[in-house]
């Protein structure tokens, strides 16, 4: 009896092998998917990453115009730059998805291959071959699954020389890369300086806040009650207690989007990242002109 | 309220001595600040000087709650001495704040409570004149909306306690209630406030002369971001009173600025009051000191990381505890301020 009951689990295995698991079936659909979404990510990020720099560019320009252009100038750029950071946020959600599907995949491919070479050793001839194929169709894939998910390089869009090209096309590239490069280091100068006011700015707002709350605090700015009713949020009523209001729509508890604090901080973050793609693209001029030479 | 505060001070202490960054979600700042203080009292031609010392700390932590709202806790407490031709005289001071406060895409509001508490000690000889003991407890809350174009519209409603201490004073102890309803707009580089608000406080601690006071006031105001930063106030009030002693009419004008000069800072904080009472007889009756005009200068210098040296004069004429009774301060002090975490020195 237990002779029979393994013939007929033998005879089985080759069956069950060959045919596809529906688990692995929709561990393969769930990986596609989410290669997908990194793809797709990948492709909004260069878009939004070409946008940026864009908008980084004119921060200079605009410092030139002088006037108000520049306020909504670095309002732009630091749009651009929470822009890519979300998506960079995201990219990196979604590769970190798409590593543990393919992952999970892979232990299935391996499992199945496993199988498959064993059902392989014990078949027949003719089925053997057919497992055999399997065998190392599945090789193959769980040796793709095996390697990280890569993405398109997107950092800085770059500029491709092509083996057409000549070398006054290739100088051209280059020095094109190089602008680019210059224009954003000087938008990063004009944000170290509105940094730098910035940070006078809370300087200063933090002195006239420890004076008020010293005097608040000691009851030395007593005053008649014009100020009763007006002592701001959450003092006691008094007349200039309330720090100055930074916007009209803002100055909330809750808000911190005009204090000039979290204002410096903000720009510090975002003239580091301009003088990171400046060098990238130094990087990649660069190696441009190092192919010319090449050429040459 | 004042456990809740001394636990997160501790707490805050340790994390200071631990020099280690406050958890993700939260911030925490504290100030120090210390030095010695002199100060001449005057009233009816009579001087008194004296000379000490005060110090202060205070602590702001704030916690997220939630994606759009924050829990604030500020604790504060400060401690003066003075002596000086047989005087003695201490004051302890404390103030604990706690706010919930939420914004969304239009609508931004707070909630808050505050105790504040002082303690003098007994004997304060005339003319040197100092609040005495009062605690007092405060419930406010507030709402902004955008309203037509770009304006914002800030309404307010707060209620309170306040208890003094000395058997004499405590005449003056009182209900309040108040609310305010202000209109902001930006108006140049700066930003333009009116506002117009209405208060009552009753007091109750005086079961033979019951008092109902009804208070309002205008106020307009423009503050500028700068550098520098500028503050400017003016305002009218009116307090109608049950007893008719206590209804005058005051004007007053505030300024608060503060510019950079060089490393250093200096700022200046004044108000200029003028108040007349209807009854114009010499009524003796005991006010709280609620008028007063000052104006108080300081310069600031940093002298290390987070640590600045403070040189601040002031003068202050002020309603003492007799209506219509002035005295005037003159005083002189330098402090040393610690912060963490500590701010970069000003560049000029």
């Amino acid at each position: 009896m237990r002779w029979a009951a393994a013939a007929v689990f033998v005879a089985a295995v080759p069956l069950r092998a060959q045919a596809p698991s529906p688990s692995l079936d929709s561990l393969r659909a769930r990986s596609a998917a989410a290669e997908r979404r990194v793809t797709a990510l990948a492709e909004q990020r260069e878009r939004t990453a070409v946008w940026a720099e864009a908008q980084y560019r004119g921060i200079a320009e605009a410092r030139r115009r002088g006037g108000a252009a520049l306020r909504p100038a670095l309002r732009e750029a630091q749009t651009a730059a929470d822009s890519l950071a979300a998506l960079d946020r995201s990219l990196a959600e979604a590769v970190r998805d798409a590593e543990a599907v393919r992952r999970a995949l892979a232990a299935g491919v391996q499992a199945e291959l496993e199988r498959t070479v064993a059902a392989a050793e014990r078949a027949r001839p003719p089925d053997r071959a057919t497992l055999t194929a399997r065998a190392r169709a599945l090789s193959d894939e769980l040796q793709r699954l095996r390697r990280p998910v890569t993405l398109p390089a997107t950092d800085v869009p770059a500029v491709v020389v092509r083996p057409t090209d000549g070398p006054a096309e290739i100088a051209l590239k280059a020095d094109f890369l190089t602008d680019r490069a210059a224009q954003l280091r000087s938008a990063a100068e004009v944000l170290a300086g509105e940094g730098g006011r910035e940070r006078r700015r809370a300087e200063l707002q933090d002195e006239v806040e420890r004076l008020v709350a010293q005097t608040r605090l000691f009851g030395e700015t007593d005053v008649p009650p014009p100020a009763v009713p007006f002592g701001g949020q959450g003092g006691e009523p008094r007349p200039v207690d309330t720090p100055v209001p930074l916007a009209p729509s803002r100055g909330g508890p809750a808000d911190r989007a005009g204090d000039p604090r979290a204002a410096s901080d903000r720009l510090d973050r975002l003239r580091a990242e301009l003088l990171r793609r400046a060098a990238e693209l130094e990087r990649q001029s660069g190696e441009v002109r190092r192919l010319l030479r090449e050429r040459r | 309220m004042i456990r809740a505060a001394l636990r997160s001070a501790a707490a805050a202490g340790l994390l200071l001595h631990a020099g280690r960054p406050p958890l993700a979600g939260q911030s925490l700042r504290a100030d120090l600040s210390i030095g010695p203080e002199w100060l001449r009292f005057e009233s009816r031609d009579v001087r008194h000087s004296t000379f000490g010392g005060r110090a202060s700390a205070g602590l702001a932590w704030t916690t997220s709650a939630g994606s759009a709202a924050a829990i604030a806790l500020e604790p504060r407490v400060g401690f003066r001495a003075l002596g000086g031709a047989g005087t003695r005289i201490t004051e302890l001071v404390g103030d604990v704040r706690a706010t919930l406060s939420a914004t969304s895409a239009r609508t931004r509001w707070w909630l808050s409570a505050e105790q504040r508490v002082r303690a003098v000690s007994d004997s304060v000889p005339a003319p040197v004149y100092l609040d005495p003991d009062r605690r007092e407890t405060w419930g406010r809350g507030g709402i902004a909306v955008p309203v037509a174009g770009q304006w914002l519209l800030e309404s307010t409603v707060g209620a309170g306690l306040v208890r003094y201490g000395p058997a004499t004073w405590q005449q003056l102890d009182r209900t309040e209630l108040l609310g305010t309803a202000r209109l902001s707009h930006a108006l140049g580089p700066g930003l333009v406030r009116v506002g117009v608000g209405a208060g009552n406080a009753n007091f109750t601690g005086d079961p033979f002369a019951a008092r109902d006071d009804g208070r309002w006031g205008v106020t307009a105001e423009w503050a500028l971001r700068g550098p520098p930063f500028v503050q400017l106030e003016v305002g009218a009030a009116w307090n109608s009173s049950s007893i008719e002693t206590f209804d005058y009419r005051a004007l007053r004008a505030a300024v608060l600025f503060s510019t950079s000069l060089g490393r250093s800072s200096l700022q200046l904080y004044s108000a200029l009051a003028a108040k007349s009472y209807r009854d114009t007889g010499d009524t003796l009756a005991l006010v709280d000191q609620e008028t007063g005009s000052f104006v108080i200068a300081q310069a600031t210098s940093p002298i290390a990381r987070g640590t600045t040296l403070h040189l601040r004069a002031e003068w202050v004429r002020s309603e003492s505890s007799i209506r219509s009774r002035l005295f005037q301060r003159l005083g002189a002090s330098a402090s040393v301020g610690y912060r963490w975490p500590g701010r970069r020195n000003l560049t000029p």
